[in-house]
């Protein structure tokens, strides 16, 4: 028997008046308090997210000659022009980095190039599947899930390039590669357990901006200008092209310290590179990464909410 | 119980924004007006309909049919009333959603399943099903922008077939694909109504309304016109057609008829002479036609139509074919043109005569349109997509013994069978 996504029983009982704009923004506070059944319903739609996320993947690569390769020339193209940037500019001390420039820079980026693509697509999720919006019924939630996670593959594909090229790093070079001061053959260890563990909070935190700015995007198509402008004043402001301890007070560094994505990735970076617990602090960092975690989960809950209570106007507006 | 209840329901949308009410509210900011360009597509809607019945949605373009249909499946919100919902719904409203056109027909089936519902371990079950129903062949492995539309449609609705909803809204779908594929669609319509599931079908093809559905819904302008048993609802709206057919054509013929050397008109008598407008089916009908020539018409054809109530001509007479012939028409007066039994399909239709000159190719005067109505005892008794009755007699049966050298018309019977 099929199970169409509609639950059994639609009872709408639409009231005179629209609800009005003080409601709306009750909702970055309060929370929706059919969270739990909506999450109910997306685990029952599990089998279209996964669908419709291998559509993604299939049809990025479709019709093209390297196909899943370019997932590894982005961030090695990358790398290689910051490496040669940094050497040139002479900007390559011990100091900031905790690891050689190139598996430093290969590692970050990888992530960051996972939440920029993420937040990318998640937001023309929506719009971009106009046809899906107008014409079935599924919760809406659906499309910028299965948007950020298309680029899932992208990262796993990315991140087993830099542990190839950091074990093949520190066996050639060993010299350079162990005089960082956390210094450790590059191979996979305990730490990289907290891997699954931190990309889940990242993954809320990118679900969490999706539902918003995929929500905006249907209202105003400005928002895909603003995210592009957004992405880029972000990554100025967190450790992926420096490391975290490269600038010692000032404001620049509060700003570091409030932003949620710096928690992130010296979380990979202190549970793969260091080898320390990603909660451990340093004595004159924040304590940044606890932080993260709380807000990744607050944006998720408002922008899931917020979400939720657009998905109705969707169809009408898009 | 009912399974799906209406009560009152409302829908508003905006020209112009949408339902984007951000938009709205910069633009009363920016001094504008944006309740302009609000409309109501749906005005005070209620019906109810109970297991197993079916019903289908009529109307011109543009009164609020496929607006309906998206707020029983949920996709849009009603702005005012009551709606329920009772069982899983399934919309047939754009067939082949979400495909993609780099994908394969055997990927996009699994996508496409999954988007209308349908769980991997049933698509993989039904899999060949599809395959067959869709009737792609080699196909299955080509990306499906590749393929016609036809064969896009009928792949679409190969997947839709397979979900069994309690409540199933088709939308103008089966309009697209050949005569034997909407053979087949209706017969898997048939096939879920006969199992218990609610058939909603918005469509302009009346045949298929009034072989699918046991009720109707009217709907003009957002109103509900006409609503009940489907012979009730699909005859009112072929009166409203008529009549509006009967006011548009009239003004584009008046300026030709009162052309100033000449003009035609036609009347309908009955047996005693008297004019009418309904005449019994199979009576006999005498047509009076009138002329008005100032300068004489040298050897014209007289030429009459009848127009059916949705478009086509049905029926036409042509003096020339009949052997009519006159050196001229002139002046004012009258010919009668008897027929002895006229049976077109029972309706209504638009008669207009025309004087043509006598290569029957130029149009001198063209007269309004009249009225006329065939009539059969029982009233609600007419097919929809035919002109013509014939006056058939029928035998009794004749049984066919080996003795009587009949010659079988059958192949002979497999003893399987």
């Amino acid at each position: 028997m099929g199970t169409p996504h509609t639950p059994p029983t639609l009872e709408i009982q639409a009231n005179a008046d629209e609800s009005s704009s003080v409601q709306v923004w009750r909702r970055f506070f309060i929370f929706d308090v059919h969270f739990v059944s909506n999450l109910a319903r997306l685990w029952h739609n599990r089998y279209l997210i996964f669908a419709l996320t291998q559509r993604g993947v299939r049809a990025r690569y479709k019709q093209s000659l390297i196909g899943i390769g370019w997932a590894l020339i982005t961030p090695l193209a990358m790398t290689a022009v910051f490496t040669y940037m940094y050497s040139a500019l002479g900007l390559e001390g011990r100091k900031t980095f905790p690891c050689p420039p190139v598996l430093y820079l290969l590692f970050t980026l990888s992530f960051w190039n996972f939440l920029t693509r993420a937040i990318t697509n998640g937001s023309t999720a929506l719009v971009s599947n106009m046809d899906l919006v107008t014409k079935v019924y599924f919760p809406r939630e659906v499309l910028p899930i299965s948007s950020v996670l298309t680029n899932v593959v992208d990262l796993v594909f990315s991140f087993l390039l830099w542990a190839g090229v950091a074990a093949g790093y520190s066996y050639l070079r060993p010299g350079v590669a162990f005089s960082y001061p956390h210094a450790y053959p590059f191979l996979p260890h305990a730490g990289w357990l907290w891997l699954p563990v931190i990309f889940f909070f990242h993954l809320l935190l990118i679900l969490g901006i999706v539902f918003i700015t995929a929500t905006l995007q249907v209202y105003f198509r400005d928002v895909g200008h603003l995210i592009n402008l957004g992405l880029t004043l972000w990554l100025i402001i967190t450790p992926v092209l420096y490391a975290i301890g490269a600038f010692s007070g000032g404001r620049y560094t509060t700003l570091i310290n409030i932003n949620p994505m710096t928690g992130i990735i010296d979380g990979y970076r202190l549970a793969i590179i260091s080898r320390a617990s990603p909660w451990y602090t340093a004595p004159n960092w924040e304590h940044h990464v606890v932080g993260s975690v709380l807000f990744s989960v607050w944006i998720f809950l408002v922008g899931y909410s917020f979400f939720k209570h657009e998905e109705q106007y969707f169809a009408d507006v898009v | 119980m009912e399974r799906v209840l209406l009560e009152h329901v409302w829908k508003q949308y905006d020209r112009r924004y949408g339902s984007n009410r951000f938009r709205k509210l910069f633009a009363s900011l920016m001094g504008r007006h944006p309740e302009r360009n609000e409309f109501w597509a749906l005005q005070d809607i209620s019906f109810q309909l109970e297991e197993g019945e079916s019903l289908g949605i009529i109307g011109p373009n543009g009164s609020g049919k496929t607006t309906l249909l998206r707020l029983l499946s949920g996709i849009s919100r009603i702005n005012r009333g009551h709606l329920l919902v009772r069982g899983t719904v399934s919309a047939l409203i754009a067939l082949g959603a979400g495909f993609h056109p780099e994908l394969s027909g055997r990927e996009n089936i699994y996508l496409n399943g999954s988007i209308l519902g349908l769980k991997h371990r049933m698509i993989r079950k039904f899999f060949d099903d599809i395959v067959e129903f869709a009737d792609i062949g080699e196909y299955i492995d080509s990306p499906v922008k590749r393929y016609s539309s036809g064969m896009f449609v009928r792949l679409g609705f190969a997947v839709a077939a397979q979900v069994r909803p309690d409540i199933l809204l088709v939308d103008e779908v089966l309009a697209v694909g050949d005569a034997r594929f909407q053979a087949r669609c209706h017969e898997r319509i048939a096939q879920l109504r006969e199992s218990g599931t609610i058939i909603i079908l918005v469509s302009h093809d009346l045949w298929a309304v009034r072989q699918s559905c046991q009720q109707g819904l009217y709907i003009d302008h957002g109103h509900i016109h006409t609503q009940g048993d489907i012979a009730t609802v699909l005859a009112a709206y072929n009166k409203q057609i008529q009549q509006e057919a009967l006011l548009r054509l009239p003004k584009v013929n008046e300026s030709e008829n009162s052309s100033d050397y000449c003009s035609c008109d036609l009347d309908f008598l009955d047996e005693e002479g008297q004019p009418v407008t309904e005449i019994p089916l199979g009576a006999p009908a005498t047509l009076r036609l009138y002329y008005r020539c100032d300068e004489p018409i040298p050897s014209p054809t007289l030429v009459v139509n009848f127009m059916a109530h949705n478009g086509p001509c049905a029926s036409i007479l042509r003096s020339r074919k009949a052997g009519w012939q006159v050196e001229k028409l002139e002046g004012e007066g009258h010919l009668d043109v008897q027929i002895p039994n006229l049976r077109l399909n029972p309706g209504q239709y638009a008669v207009s005569v025309q004087i043509k000159d006598t290569s029957d190719r130029i149009t001198l005067v063209k007269s309004r349109f009249r009225e006329l109505f065939i009539k059969t005892p029982h009233l609600d008794w007419c097919y929809e997509n035919c002109y013509y009755i014939p006056d058939a007699r029928w035998s009794e049966p004749v049984p066919h013994h080996s003795e009587t050298n009949h010659k079988t018309h059958f192949p002979p019977s497999s003893p399987g069978s």
